[in-house]
């Protein structure tokens, strides 16, 4: 799982190049991927590494005809990583549902919101969810380390 | 009938006016908290919440499971998009009306299920043409993707078509007489029913035919 996702999946566009979305992009350019991504923003291509890879594309990604233009329907990845709930569930269900991309990541900050791509094969990712089961986990490695101590 | 209407202003306030709030039960959803409580002092049976739609514990305590109508009026048509797939995936509510500001985005609404879209842009643009480019053209109604159209034509004193029963009218295409309106009156097309100055002839009709027809009944 190290990869995550297989070589079989070469195209990749990403729209919103936000902290999440530019270190995305650059990881997966180095994994060899052909990789686009989307901003408004033509300053928040700063925040990708100077390694990085692949294409910058200037627009809107809720415009249809930036999404045309970034390829969508070619795309095998697409990851919705805006800093807007509705901008991201926007795009994702245009990829899953109109484009047929195989495999859609949509980025919520509320994770109710993921009801609203009920029967869409789409994985949704919360950070703040993530965050507090890496609280968790390592509460829980804590703990175990202290009972390891405990016991020798 | 039970009707959720969510985001905008005064579209909002002008359909609500409109709407006889007393028959059917109507839900307002706004996010303008302002704006709720003008509208909740102006209108005493309608329920106004003040809260974010695209949110479903906002859908889920406004108790909008089953409703008969869904309406999103938001400017922000990524907003209308989530409201609409809630609305239709988790609260079974089976009619949503969207208003689509931007034209190429009304194909993704009904891909995405979301049924029945308003696309102001277009709906203008049939105003001007009826008012400006056709003077006997008195209405234009496109329906389903705009392929067929409902048109009201006037028969002018040039009309090829004046004093001539229906049957005997050969219109181009596909295109149909449907019924007149003489004299504010409006009758079901018979084939035998003459066709006068003035009268206003409802015409159904593809829209590759649409000039066409105009010219046969109008003349000009």
């Amino acid at each position: 799982m190290a990869n995550g996702i297989g070589n079989k999946y070469k195209n990749v566009l990403i729209v919103g190049c936000g902290r999440m979305g530019a270190a995305l992009a650059y990881i997966m350019s180095q994994q060899n991927k052909n990789v686009t991504i989307v901003d408004m923003d033509e300053l928040s291509f700063q925040k990708l590494s100077p390694a990085y890879g692949g294409n910058t594309l200037l627009g809107d990604g809720t415009n249809i005809n930036t999404l045309k233009e970034a390829d969508i329907a070619n795309s095998d990845i697409v990851v919705a990583a805006t800093n807007d709930d509705n901008i991201n569930l926007f795009i994702s269900a245009i990829a899953r549902e109109i484009h047929g991309v195989p495999r859609v990541f949509c980025r919520l900050y509320e994770q109710d919101k993921q009801q609203a791509l009920k029967n869409m094969d789409i994985k949704s990712i919360c950070p703040p969810e993530l965050s507090v089961n890496a609280f968790l986990k390592s509460l829980e490695d804590q703990k175990e380390e202290t009972s390891d101590e405990n016991t020798d | 009938m039970k009707i959720l209407i969510s985001g905008g202003r005064k579209k909002t306030r002008y359909l609500l006016q409109s709407l006889n709030t007393t028959k059917h039960k109507v839900v307002v959803i706004n996010k303008d908290k302002d704006f709720c409580k003008v509208l909740s002092r102006e209108f005493k049976n309608v329920a106004i919440i003040h809260g974010d739609a695209t949110v479903p514990d906002t859908l889920e305590d406004a108790g909008v499971y089953n409703f008969d109508l869904g309406i999103t009026l938001c400017n922000q048509e990524t907003e209308n998009l989530v409201i609409g797939l809630l609305l239709k995936n988790v609260f079974t509510i089976d009619r949503v009306v969207s208003i689509v500001n931007t034209p190429h985005n009304v194909n993704v609404f009904k891909e995405l299920g979301v049924t029945e879209t308003i696309n102001s842009a277009k709906v203008i643009a049939g105003i001007i043409e009826q008012h400006a480019f056709v003077q006997s053209l008195k209405m234009f109604m496109p329906l389903e993707d705009e392929n067929l159209l409902i048109l009201d034509i006037e028969v002018t004193e040039k009309s090829p078509v004046i004093s001539r029963p229906i049957e005997s009218i050969k219109l181009p295409g596909e295109a149909v007489i449907t019924a007149i309106l003489r004299d504010g009156k409006a009758t079901i097309a018979k084939p035998k029913t003459i066709l006068e100055h003035k009268d206003r002839v409802i015409v159904t009709t593809l829209k590759k035919t649409k000039n066409k027809v105009i010219k046969a009944i109008s003349g000009a």
